[in-house]
């Protein structure tokens, strides 16, 4: 089933490829989000252009696709994140959050006059009693969750290194998710460091975004790393 | 003056658990038994509202506004200052007014504005506003503000102001009808919301007696 999105003519089920790069990785005291930026043109004001947003204090979520149908769903998930606490006294969990979005993509995939959000997005946090989650959803409508997962362009490929290099003892202390997260990021991302969001979410502690200069330093250790790979295979060789 | 109003915070909850004991009185003899609220309630980082009155609507309406200021938060990645979030509190008040519907509630805001400072505003169950340096609502404030009017000035400091906020109890202790032993009490400043010791009958009493 397909249906036009703007220009674009995508399948629900598909994955659009003319999205930008998305990775989330949950490790065991962080869940980590990043995303490729769209290069800012020169006169234009960065801080406008903003692909990870917050839904609450604990819940964090990073979307591909059309910014514009994004604003929506994230205005209607705050309000629900807010209106959840004020009802029953209790922060949402990740996984209600995620049925609130994918249930209102769904309502669009099935009323007249309307079309599906154009938008994939990745939802990451903890919930209250302290468990890491990391959830996908479509604009299908349905939602996986995912130890870590890639969507937008390339999606396969980065999901190919995740599925490599992904393991417990890896994502076990917050360098090595962060680290695990921006090289997936830096194997498709084509201009480089310089594009890269990258917000990481800690237990009990509110959202952060890793400033260019913290990006920088993983980037250089992991180049570094990736030399010393090399060099060992040619030595076998 | 960077402290904030501890001195509203006494004569609000004097009032309430004044309304409070009085229920309480006809609860226990119905059998019900009573259990404490926190009447501060936390708005957002630097922000508190105490509120009295109607019982329901009292604990309804602040978590009502919290969580609406909460999502201003989310939604813009900024918070409220203290003058928009009362105004916003006093319009949501005249709205319900005139309706089938209205809160019956009294409450005290205060907050802490990087630029403005500190701010207090007093708002009634008739959506009335004002932001002056003390208040106090219910039975208590005929005691209360004539002393505050005695010894309050602009730049107070956070010790002179919980002496003063003693005075208004231990006068609440003496003239009110109403036993109210116990007073809870909180101060905003420029780090934000901290809890200062309670002032109850029993530490007056032993300050007085280690003062003779």
């Amino acid at each position: 089933m397909a249906t036009l999105i703007g220009r674009k003519r995508t399948s629900l089920t598909e994955k659009p490829t003319g999205w930008k790069a998305m990775v989330g990785v949950r490790g065991t005291d962080v869940v980590v989000l990043g995303v490729e930026k769209k290069s800012v043109a020169k006169l234009q004001e960065e801080r406008t252009v903003r692909k990870i947003c917050l839904l609450d204090d604990h819940v964090v979520m990073a979307f591909a696709g059309l910014t514009a149908d994004a604003r929506i769903l994230i205005n209607r998930a705050q309000i629900e994140c807010q209106s959840h606490k004020l009802t029953v006294e209790d922060p949402v969990t990740l996984e209600y959050i995620t049925r609130y979005i994918a249930g209102l993509k769904q309502k669009y995939t099935q009323s007249n006059g309307r079309r599906p959000f154009g938008i994939s997005c990745l939802l990451a946090g903890f919930d209250y009693d302290g468990v890491p989650h990391l959830y996908q959803t479509e604009p299908s409508g349905i939602y996986y969750e995912w130890k870590a997962n890639a969507t937008g362009r390339s999606a396969k490929t980065v999901r190919e290194f995740l599925e490599k290099y992904y393991s417990s003892e890896a994502v076990s202390t917050e360098k090595g998710t962060v680290k695990l997260a921006i090289r997936a990021l830096l194997e498709v991302v084509q201009s480089g460091r310089k594009n890269l969001e990258i917000a990481v979410m800690r237990r009990g502690e509110p959202m952060q975004m890793l400033d260019a200069d913290k990006i920088e330093e993983y980037v250089t250790e992991i180049e570094k790393e990736k030399e010393e790979e090399a060099e060992k295979k040619k030595q076998k060789k | 003056m960077n402290i904030l109003l501890v001195l509203k915070t006494c004569l609000q909850i004097g009032v309430q658990i004044f309304l409070k004991l009085f229920n309480n009185n006809f609860r226990l003899i119905r059998g019900f038994c009573f259990s404490d609220e926190d009447k501060l309630h936390k708005i957002s980082n630097k922000l508190v509202m105490a509120v009295s009155g109607e019982s329901g609507d009292t604990s309804q309406f602040a978590e009502y506004i919290a969580k609406n200021i909460q999502l201003y938060k989310m939604r813009n990645g900024y918070e409220l200052s203290p003058s928009a979030a009362a105004n916003f509190t006093r319009r949501n008040l005249a709205e319900y007014l005139r309706s089938r519907t209205p809160y019956n509630v009294n409450l005290l805001l205060a907050g802490f504005d990087e630029q403005a400072g500190p701010e207090l505003f007093f708002m009634d169950y008739l959506a009335s506003m004002v932001k002056i340096p003390y208040a106090a609502h219910g039975y208590g404030g005929y005691f209360s503000l004539s002393i505050m009017d005695r010894y309050h000035n602009a730049d107070m400091s956070e010790e002179e102001g919980y002496e003063v906020m003693k005075k208004c109890v231990q006068e609440a202790h003496r003239r009110l009808i109403v036993n109210l032993p116990n007073f809870k009490v909180q101060i905003i400043n420029k780090d934000g919301i901290k809890d200062m010791p309670d002032i109850t009958a029993k530490s007056i009493a032993i300050e007085e007696h280690g003062r003779s």
